[in-house]
């Protein structure tokens, strides 16, 4: 060990020993308390999975927390799933490109608000079994570590899901559909119907996926991404029908998606399907 | 005009008050004009970006801009029924143009999101008149790797819009295509501190919109 070691590491030492002796701050109540539920029981495989978080304000001041990008970007989950894979998000070393509406939540004084995240755009539920899912809210940048309120957001949930069962997914996708096509679009940052949808990563989803990408303009993106996901032979076979039936203009996103399916997949049939079709 | 659209078209000419050869004064002829040829839907126009703060933290180098921008009828509501994508096109590392992020110097295992190049996200409804968006590496300065070198990736942004209305034929278009790099450079060259740097391009005109650049130092003195 070197001697430049040695004081580094020394005052290292010093330092967290400085920390613990912080009494008065290491002891403070946390300002705002984030707790976590599911919104629904019973679910299969490949199912939404809907995560209730609820902030309360435990002062007597008005609070503003930041969830960060469409209210997921500030959050580091860890899924442990059944098959003992962990997966976690962000992903280390992901390059990050997202578009959204800032996530900053205002607490009245003792104030709670309620937010539905919908955790499949995260992770993939996707086979049967007990999930265990840690999440909480990154540390806020160091220009504004002393400014902002101290948040207790560390929670631990538990998601059961049973085995893949079609029919009922079917019958999901059918009420996500009727009720895309009725609504009007989703406030800004508010999960709407056309969005779960089109992060029901289960091959059922296609035809409902397909129908609406030719359907709502407006959200095709989103059903394109939704199809890309799912990746299949029919989900491919969509985005290119799609692609050959629109203006040029709007054509990059869905070259995008397939471009993105070809780079994934390991269906050489599906790859030259896609080299084939944006040649 | 979209390719596929059909029937009577809607031409709204907007006002932007800045210049495109004339000089001064409040007569229409003073500005530059957005031509919006949309198909008889409500779209947006003078779409705009304002850079934000640098979001650097202990696990993320970010960087967030704002955007902001007005609805062709005037009133943003009308907008309920657009969508704003984002696609993003990397260019290759310098001197080797298949590989995005090379490590060393990058982090081990960088990927572009969802593994697509281009890449592309979306958000729907654009009635709130503006957005964020969060650019950067979920990596710390920490996990970038020795030795160091001069790499740099090449980004190139576009912002595109869909509208529909009612039975109307669907209008789309190209708000800003903004450009930018993301690289591990030393600054000043071969004597300063190792950095990243993530660097996001102007959009004319520069009296209004403008670029960023967040850098972080990897290392104090020379490799």
């Amino acid at each position: 060990m070197s001697a430049c070691f040695k004081r580094q590491t020394i005052a290292a030492l010093l330092a967290t020993a400085a920390a613990l002796t912080a009494g008065p701050l290491a002891a403070a109540a946390p300002a705002v308390q984030l707790t976590y539920s599911l919104a629904q029981a019973g679910l299969t495989v490949n199912e939404p999975v809907l995560l209730k978080v609820v902030a309360e304000n435990g002062t007597a001041d008005e609070v503003t927390i930041d969830l960060g990008t469409n209210f997921y970007g500030n959050f580091h989950a860890k899924l442990a799933r059944p098959d003992g894979r962990t997966e976690v998000v962000p992903k280390p070393h992901e390059v990050v490109f997202q578009l959204g509406i800032p996530g900053k939540v205002v607490l009245a004084a003792h104030g709670r608000v309620e937010k539905t995240l919908l955790l499949n755009r995260w992770f993939r539920f996707d086979v049967a079994g007990r999930y265990f899912l840690d999440l909480e809210l990154s540390e806020p940048p160091a220009s504004l570590a002393g400014s902002a309120p101290q948040v207790a957001s560390r929670g631990e949930i538990v998601i059961d899901a049973a085995v893949r069962d079609p029919d009922r997914l079917m019958d999901i996708c059918a009420k996500l559909e009727k009720d895309a096509i009725a609504a009007a679009p989703s406030p800004p940052g508010e999960l709407g119907s056309d969005e779960i949808l089109a992060y029901i990563g289960d091959p059922v989803a296609v035809p409902y996926l397909a129908r609406l990408l030719d359907e709502k303009a407006w959200a095709s993106p989103m059903y394109a991404q939704g199809l890309g996901r799912i990746g299949d032979g029919p989900a491919v076979e969509a985005l290119i029908s799609h692609l050959n039936g629109i203006s040029e203009d709007r054509k990059p996103v869905v070259r995008a998606v397939l471009t993105g399916v070809e780079g994934r997949t390991s269906d050489s049939q599906i790859r030259e399907r896609i080299k084939a079709a944006l040649r | 005009m979209p390719a596929d659209a059909g029937g009577a078209a809607t031409v709204t000419v907007t006002s932007t008050g800045y210049g495109f050869g004339f000089q001064g004064g409040d007569s229409p002829l003073s500005g530059g004009y957005n031509v919006d040829v949309s198909g008889g839907c409500p779209i947006p126009t003078n779409f705009a970006q304002k850079a934000t703060a640098a979001l650097n933290t202990p696990a993320a180098l970010l960087m967030q801009f704002t955007y902001s921008w007005s609805s062709s009828t005037g009133s943003l509501s009308d907008l309920a029924a657009c969508s704003l994508t984002e696609t993003v096109s990397f260019g290759g590392t310098v001197g080797n143009p298949s590989v995005y992020f090379p490590s060393p110097p990058f982090p081990a295992n960088t990927v572009v999101a969802g593994g697509a190049n281009p890449y592309s996200n979306t958000q729907n409804n654009m009635s709130g008149g503006g957005m964020t968006d969060t650019n950067g590496f979920t990596a710390s300065a920490g996990d970038f790797q020795h030795p160091y070198s001069y790499r740099g990736v090449n980004t190139s942004q576009a912002f595109t819009y869909q509208c529909t209305c009612g039975s109307g034929t669907p209008a789309s278009g190209t708000l800003a295509t903004p450009g930018g790099y993301m690289d591990v450079i030393q600054n000043p060259a071969n004597t300063g501190p190792w950095e990243y740097i993530n660097l996001k391009g102007n959009l004319p005109p520069a009296s209004q919109q403008y670029g960023a650049t967040s850098s972080v130092t990897l290392y104090l003195g020379n490799q």
